[in-house]
């Protein structure tokens, strides 16, 4: 269920997820593929707003994404992800947004790596 | 809604990785037809498809959710909108609950339970809110003109024409008639085939209500507006509100009462007792008593001013002794109904029967009838309701003598039988009721004995 991270601690815990759908691997798989392939658009996204200082917009994203992290039990995400959110809509402390959002993409790098071998290794399952 | 019956879902989500959960979790139950939209337009276009149940997204990328809702509840308010939101702002979640959302359920580890527990309280509550439109159809079907009140005597085809005329206007109606003679099956027929049928109709009965508490009946009161008001309660005609108020017995509610219910009629709007807020009312009204009620005016126990409001489209019904072979008609209606209701197999009625039945002048008019029939269904041993079966038991019993075709002074001598038997054979008495000299009784009696 878990795998280990850079850091020698995991980035990602599927448990919630395999609550949800229990041994159907083939739903487990489907909201593995669909989040590695919405996310990184998303977090591009943010990027391009910060370019033009759109802070709500990012905020915006934020809450958009917070659900889908959680599927993927990306915890050490959520309080980046609560942060973006409520500073981007409030613009409060903007100037630590863009570190955020860095730090944000730094942890979807190795938690996007975790659940590419999650997803080799239930696609082998089944 | 049976457990194989399909119902159809509509989820509105905007976020891929969230919409395939919902979809996957909803769709466990095979029973659900789902169909997905990740925006708010092309959910409020499909709205024709008749969802039974939507479940949609706070933030989507073209309108907020609050914007959706206000457009499904414009379109159709009975179907129940399910906000699932990543938005865990109280204030928001109260908005959307006060525009009408079924539930708010925030996105979080919880939510396949909570959805889950969500939509099939909304599936009760649809099976509920079907099986109060079937009532309601039922109730209409039931009281349509032809299904509810029986009859084609040229006295009840009149009645017919002014209830056809009533149901066309929210014109006050009077309905006078005898007990029994049916004044709230016309009353209930008015408001089932009027525009305001799918609306409540409230009866009333004033002379069954302690004079004390009518007022809080109708109007409602505050909590604490009088011993005993332990609690807020609105009246009959807020309950009532969009339909019609049937005020039964009108003739007994008290002069205190009906000034203030001429305000009410004059001004739309009722205050409960103990409070200040008025309310608007939209409220047809329709009245019936057994009295005449110019008859209390002349003796001063009705307002003329409230008689005149009330006296819109008067309907006068006749007695059942009026309406010839009606009775037959109702009585095998009567008959047919408790039979099928007690299993009691084909029973009819005899022509012997049918004379006798004829022949009775009803002072109970057709609570009696249904009554009489009733209950020679039960003694009758074969299955033709014969003569004796027929058990005239009314205190006022007798038969309808006008049926017989006799001549005056054969009349005229079973009218003098009446009272002398009434009056033990007190020949002054009887010549006092009557008006007519001793000696007319005497020369009766004499005839009598020769």
């Amino acid at each position: 269920m878990e795998s280990v991270g850079r850091n020698g601690k995991c980035m990602t815990d599927l448990s919630h997820l395999v609550s949800i759908c229990g041994d159907d691997d083939d739903f487990k798989i489907e909201m593995i593929e669909t989040f590695l392939k919405n996310t990184p658009p998303l977090i591009n996204e943010m990027k391009n707003y910060l370019i033009n200082s759109e802070w709500k917009m990012i905020g915006d994203i934020a809450h958009k994404m917070k659900p889908s992290f959680t599927f993927m039990g990306i915890h050490s995400a959520k309080d980046l992800i609560l942060s973006i959110e409520r500073q981007g809509r409030m613009h409060e402390n903007i100037e630590e947004i863009p570190g955020m959002i860095l730090e944000l993409e730094s942890i979807c790098v190795g938690a996007f790596a975790e659940l590419e071998k999650e997803l080799i290794l239930a696609n082998k399952e089944l | 809604m049976s457990s194989n019956e399909s119902i159809k879902i509509f989820i509105v989500e905007d976020d891929p990785v969230y919409l395939k959960f919902l979809n996957y979790v909803i769709g466990l139950n095979p029973d659900h037809e789902i169909k997905t939209f990740s925006n708010g337009n092309d959910a409020l276009n499909a709205l024709h498809e008749k969802p039974s149940i939507i479940t949609l997204d706070y933030s989507l990328p073209d309108k907020s959710g609050e914007e959706i809702l206000k457009e499904i509840k414009e379109y159709d308010s009975n179907i129940p909108v399910i906000i699932v939101s990543g938005q865990e702002e109280i204030g928001i979640a109260v908005q959307l609950l006060k525009l009408g959302a079924y539930d708010y359920i925030i996105k979080d580890e919880e939510t396949k339970e909570r959805l889950e527990y969500a939509l099939t309280n909304a599936k009760r509550n649809i099976t509920l809110v079907n099986e109060i439109n079937t009532l309601k159809q039922e109730i209409s079907e039931k009281y349509e003109f032809g299904n509810s009140i029986i009859g084609n005597s040229p006295a009840i085809k009149r009645v017919f024409d002014l209830m056809k005329k009533a149901i066309k206007t929210n014109i006050t109606i009077s309905i006078t008639g005898e007990t029994g003679t049916g004044k709230e099956l016309v009353a209930k027929g008015i408001h089932y085939n009027s525009a305001r049928k799918k609306k409540p109709f409230i009866p009333v009965n004033l002379a069954a209500i302690p004079k004390e508490l009518v007022e809080s009946e109708l109007f409602g009161h505050e909590k604490g507006s009088f011993t005993g008001a332990v609690t807020r309660r609105i009246g009959k005609f807020e309950e009532a509100n969009g339909g019609t108020v049937f005020l039964d017995e009108i003739a007994e509610m008290d002069l205190n009462l009906q000034a203030k219910l001429l305000r009410v009629i004059q001004e739309r709007e009722v205050t409960r007792v103990g409070g200040n807020t008025i309310i608007p009312i939209d409220v047809r009204l329709l009245v019936a008593t057994h009295k005449n009620l110019a008859d209390e005016v002349k003796s001063g126990n009705f307002r003329e001013d409230l008689y005149y409001r009330l006296l819109g489209l008067p309907i006068q019904l006749p007695p059942l002794r009026e309406r010839d072979t009606d009775i037959i008609l109702l009585a095998k209606h009567f008959l047919s109904s408790f039979c099928n209701e007690n299993d009691l197999g084909d029973l009819s009625l005899d022509r012997e029967t049918q004379e006798k039945l004829l022949r009775y002048h009803y002072p109970g008019n057709i609570r009696e009838l249904k009554s009489v029939i009733e209950l020679a269904a039960v003694m009758s041993n074969d299955n033709l309701i014969l003569p004796e079966d027929i058990n005239f038991n009314s205190p006022k019993s007798e038969e309808n003598f006008t049926y017989q075709e006799l001549s005056l002074k054969e009349y005229n001598d079973r009218i003098i039988d009446h009272f002398l038997k009434k009056y033990d054979n007190n020949v002054l008495k009887v010549a006092d009721v009557l008006d007519i000299g001793k000696s007319t009784i005497y020369r009766y009696l004499k005839e009598k004995t020769i």
